[in-house]
């Protein structure tokens, strides 16, 4: 489990995060919403170790983040960022393939072409994989950092703990690719792995995710189980929008936006 | 410094193979060397030159070896030298070390801006290339010449204050301090270097300038040439207010000439007299 | 600035790294080979040969063979592949193919510290009678060229930002070409040409002693940052994607700095500026092996030696017996490359 305590980050006067308090457990999915501005990325930075808090503190499993090296803290944690610039002509097989780099003496290195065929195959991204990276479009690009971030996880023996931290990865994709991903999110929940996620589609939040944190200002306005938080009363809350709650007839809920006036 | 020159020189001197059988040739590097070879009657074995030995003039087809401060040592080799005579400003370091170990016979001159430096070297140049009688005698000539040239300069009352101009296009003109080639001639021919307190060459404003009110300007004729002409350095910055440059004196001299201090020192060192002294009663 | 998206034909057999590094090799060699058969004189390839195993009597062209051409080319390999090496490692570093060693402030330090030594000569002599005059330029030039990178680095230092170090290496080769532009001023005739020389950049002083210095101090240099390789790769993909790959960013940095600083520092010390070989070389084989660092650092390095070998070549013999400075050869090459270069960039932006 990866446990965040009472994490504040400032800068000069500027409080970014207040006192917040989030856990990643393995088999579950974890998404934070919130306006632009929130923290929410500021929040994934400080959880991935990147970021030292004001106040507060990060344990992965029991020992401090601090204490844990890069390394040893990539072979069992992948980041999925938001953007990535990458204009060096890398076939996309060979940026899946930098997913192993923690792995290179590790052990499982004899593993990487399973792993990596496993990625690609989970991102929907074989038929690109002799592709050079710079000519793919947006939604490409980002199934193909996914699946670097996949082949990262690999781990021959699945019981063992890690987690995915996923930073609106759905952003760039079409509709059925944002499914799609979210599935393998999912089916990762059976492999112990602890997903984090920020999401901005509350439809999406509810499908997929099992907790919910929602953030406005650096402070969590609500957070639990997503069918307890997710409401009309804490949207308009958190967002400052009206929303409906319907059901599909699947038994999906779906959240409609009201008009503005 | 000019101890351990000659302690260097000895060294390399004692390695001179003088009597090779052979014929010689030569690489001279350094403008007033080959003037010298070509006085000591030893031109004909030159198989090359550097950038700088521009007199005597017909000397411009043998193969040049690149700027005397920047040689390269094969090229030197590949003319097959049986001799090399480096100039004191023959350079650099390393490849003058090259040119010592591939086992050529080289004699690094020493350097020098009076008339004893210039003897010699004449001597040595002549000793090195087997025409020791005729060095003997060329420096005997040239110590003549300038005791006369000499004797005539004591009995000049005036001591003109002359100012140098090396460079004076781009920037601040640059003028000779003192331990400088021109600073030497200057005082060779009778007058006084109009710039004091510092050595060798530095930029000066022309508000500077204009303070120094020198009687005379020299240049060189490229220099001169370079600016489009007496008339146009005369306009310049600093220079114009000077009543030298008003009244037109300023004198041209050849770079090699003036600075070479080889064997055509006295020759120099009348030509500037004169020119710095143009009312003395003295058949020059 | 935004990086040149480069293409590149994907053919298979180019792909594969042995038959890419093996060319080079042979490109290396025969580049070698031909070093050393040419030069202002005319030395048949039996008396080369003979010369090698010290079995000629002619001491000139022994000489010519064994202290002139082998120590230089054997120079110009080394010189090469530190300016390959280093362009490619800093190129990956700062995520921008048109980076250059001198970006971090080696060339404009080393330069300092030379012009320095040239117009201070006399006087240095004096204080530092231990150091004779020859070893003077270089050896300032490289205290100039660490100096300079270290100010670079202390700059960077408190964020570890890329960016910042490429800032301050901006700032710091400002600062030094004042300083430079002091000393240029304030140089006589003599100083000045002795300075432009320099900066042109030449082999012509390579010398056994030379590669005595200049070997141990580059080769591990080059090896360490050929480790680093894959760690590379992931810089790459961006400096927060590496560090979540498990990359030590900062200490990778720091790595690279040295060892490039190193490398190049001794070669500029040593040699004077070379231009472009840090730039063009990693590019070259950046589009035929892809941005894949361990094959573009062994191969820059392979191709860094061949190139600045046959521009010497050409800067030997184009002037016989007088002879050209490499850098400028180097720069003529080089500059129409860097614009095309420049130009296709533009089109993909």
């Amino acid at each position: 489990m990866i446990e965040g305590r009472d994490i504040s980050v400032e800068i000069g006067r500027r409080r970014l995060l207040d006192q917040i308090n989030i856990d990643i457990e393995p088999g579950r999915i974890m998404i934070i919403a919130g306006p632009n501005g929130a923290g929410k990325s500021t929040l994934m930075s400080v959880l991935a170790g990147e970021r030292v808090p004001a106040t507060g503190g990060v344990m992965m499993d029991g020992v401090p983040l601090s204490a844990i090296s890069h390394r040893q803290l990539a072979m069992r944690r992948a980041v999925l960022l938001q953007q990535s610039a990458l204009d060096f002509a890398f076939t996309v097989a060979e940026v899946v393939a930098l997913g192993r780099l923690p792995h290179v003496d590790a052990p499982d290195v004899a593993d990487d072409p399973a792993a990596i065929a496993q990625a690609a195959a989970r991102a929907d991204i074989q038929h690109l994989m002799a592709r050079h990276y710079p000519t793919l479009s947006g939604g490409e690009k980002q199934r193909v950092q996914f699946a670097r971030a996949l082949a990262q996880l690999w781990h021959r023996d699945g019981g063992t703990r890690r987690y995915l931290f996923l930073d609106e990865p759905t952003s760039a994709l079409d509709l059925r690719h944002q499914r799609l991903l979210l599935n393998v999110a999912a089916a990762l929940k059976g492999e112990s792995v602890g997903v984090l996620a920020i999401l901005h589609d509350i439809n999406l939040a509810a499908a997929y995710g099992d907790d919910l944190m929602l953030l406005r200002d650096g402070r969590c306005v609500a957070a639990g189980p997503v069918d307890e938080v997710l409401n009309p009363v804490e949207i308009e809350a958190c967002f400052d929008l009206g929303v409906e709650m319907m059901t599909s007839a699947q038994g999906q809920r779906v959240f409609v936006p009201r008009l503005m006036s | 410094m000019r101890c351990s020159l000659f302690a260097l020189l000895g060294l390399l001197l004692s390695t001179l193979p003088l009597h090779a059988a052979e014929p010689l040739r030569i690489v001279s590097l350094g403008g007033a060397v080959t003037e010298t070879v070509h006085a000591v009657g030893a031109g004909d074995a030159l198989v090359g030159i550097d950038s700088t030995s521009l007199y005597p003039a017909d000397d411009r087809n043998l193969p040049d070896v690149g700027y005397v401060r920047q040689l390269a040592a094969e090229g030197i080799l590949s003319l097959r030298p049986t001799l090399i005579l480096a100039g004191p400003e023959a350079g650099p370091p390393a490849t003058l070390d090259q040119l010592k170990i591939s086992g050529v016979p080289m004699m690094v001159l020493p350097s020098g801006y009076d008339l004893s430096s210039v003897t010699q070297r004449i001597r040595l140049i002549g000793q090195a290339t087997g025409h020791a009688a005729a060095g003997e005698k060329l420096a005997a000539d040239v110590d003549r010449e300038m005791q006369i040239v000499q004797e005539k300069i004591a009995t000049l009352t005036t001591k003109p204050r002359v100012l140098f101009l090396l460079q004076a296009g781009r920037g601040a003109p640059m003028v000779s301090g003192g331990g400088t080639a021109l600073d030497a001639m200057i005082r060779l021919a009778g007058g006084i270097n109009a710039v004091q307190g510092f050595q060798g060459y530095k930029p000066l404003t022309p508000e500077a300038l204009a303070g120094l009110e020198p009687d005379y300007i020299l240049v060189t004729t490229d220099t001169s040439e370079a600016l489009g002409g007496k008339a146009s350095l005369a306009e310049m910055p600093g220079i114009k207010l000077m009543s030298a440059a008003r009244d037109g004196r300023i004198i041209e001299m050849d770079a090699l000439l003036l600075s070479g201090f080889g064997p055509r020192l006295p020759e120099a060192t009348r030509l500037l007299a004169a020119a710095l002294h143009p009312d003395a009663a003295v058949t020059w | 600035m935004r990086a040149a998206v480069l293409t590149r034909p994907a053919s298979d057999l180019w792909r594969r790294p042995e038959t890419l590094l093996v060319m080079l090799g042979l490109l290396l060699v025969a580049s070698f080979v031909m070093s050393l058969s040419i030069g202002a004189m005319a030395i048949g390839p039996v008396d080369i040969l003979l010369s090698l195993f010290g079995l000629t009597s002619d001491h000139t062209v022994a000489s010519v063979v064994m202290e002139l051409r082998l120590p230089r080319a054997l120079m110009a390999v080394v010189t090469g592949a530190a300016l390959g090496v280093s362009g490619a490692a800093l190129q990956g570093l700062f995520r921008n193919p048109l980076a250059d060693p001198g970006l971090i402030g080696v060339s404009s330090g080393a330069a300092l510290g030379a012009v320095c030594a040239i117009v201070l000569g006399a006087t240095l002599t004096l204080w530092l009678p231990l150091f004779g005059s020859r070893f003077l330029v270089p050896v300032f030039a490289f205290a100039g060229a660490l100096a300079a990178c270290l100010a670079t680095q202390m700059l960077a230092r408190r964020h570890g930002s890329t960016a910042l170090l490429l800032l301050g290496g901006i700032a710091i080769n400002a600062l030094a070409g004042a300083m430079t532009g002091f000393f240029v001023y304030a140089s006589n005739d003599n100083q000045l040409r002795d300075f432009t020389f320099w900066s042109m950049g030449s082999l012509a002083a390579a010398g056994w002693q030379g590669l005595y210095i200049a070997v141990p101090m580059t080769l591990p240099a080059l090896y360490l940052i050929w480790t680093s390789a894959r760690s590379l790769d992931a810089m790459l993909l961006g400096e927060r994607e590496a560090r979540h790959l498990g990359v030590d960013v900062v200490w990778l940095k720091r790595r690279i700095f040295i060892c490039s600083a190193l490398a190049v520092g001794i070669s500029v010390a040593l040699c004077g500026v070379i231009a472009f070989v840090g730039v063009v070389v990693p590019h070259l084989v950046r589009l035929v092996a892809g941005p894949a660092h361990r094959l573009v650092l062994p191969g820059s390095a392979m191709l860094g030696g061949a190139l600045l070998l046959l521009a010497d070549s050409l800067a030997r013999v184009s002037v016989a017996p007088a002879e050209l400075p490499v850098g400028l050869v180097t720069a003529a090459l080089g500059s129409p490359f860097f614009i095309w270069l420049l130009m296709r960039q533009r089109s993909f932006s």
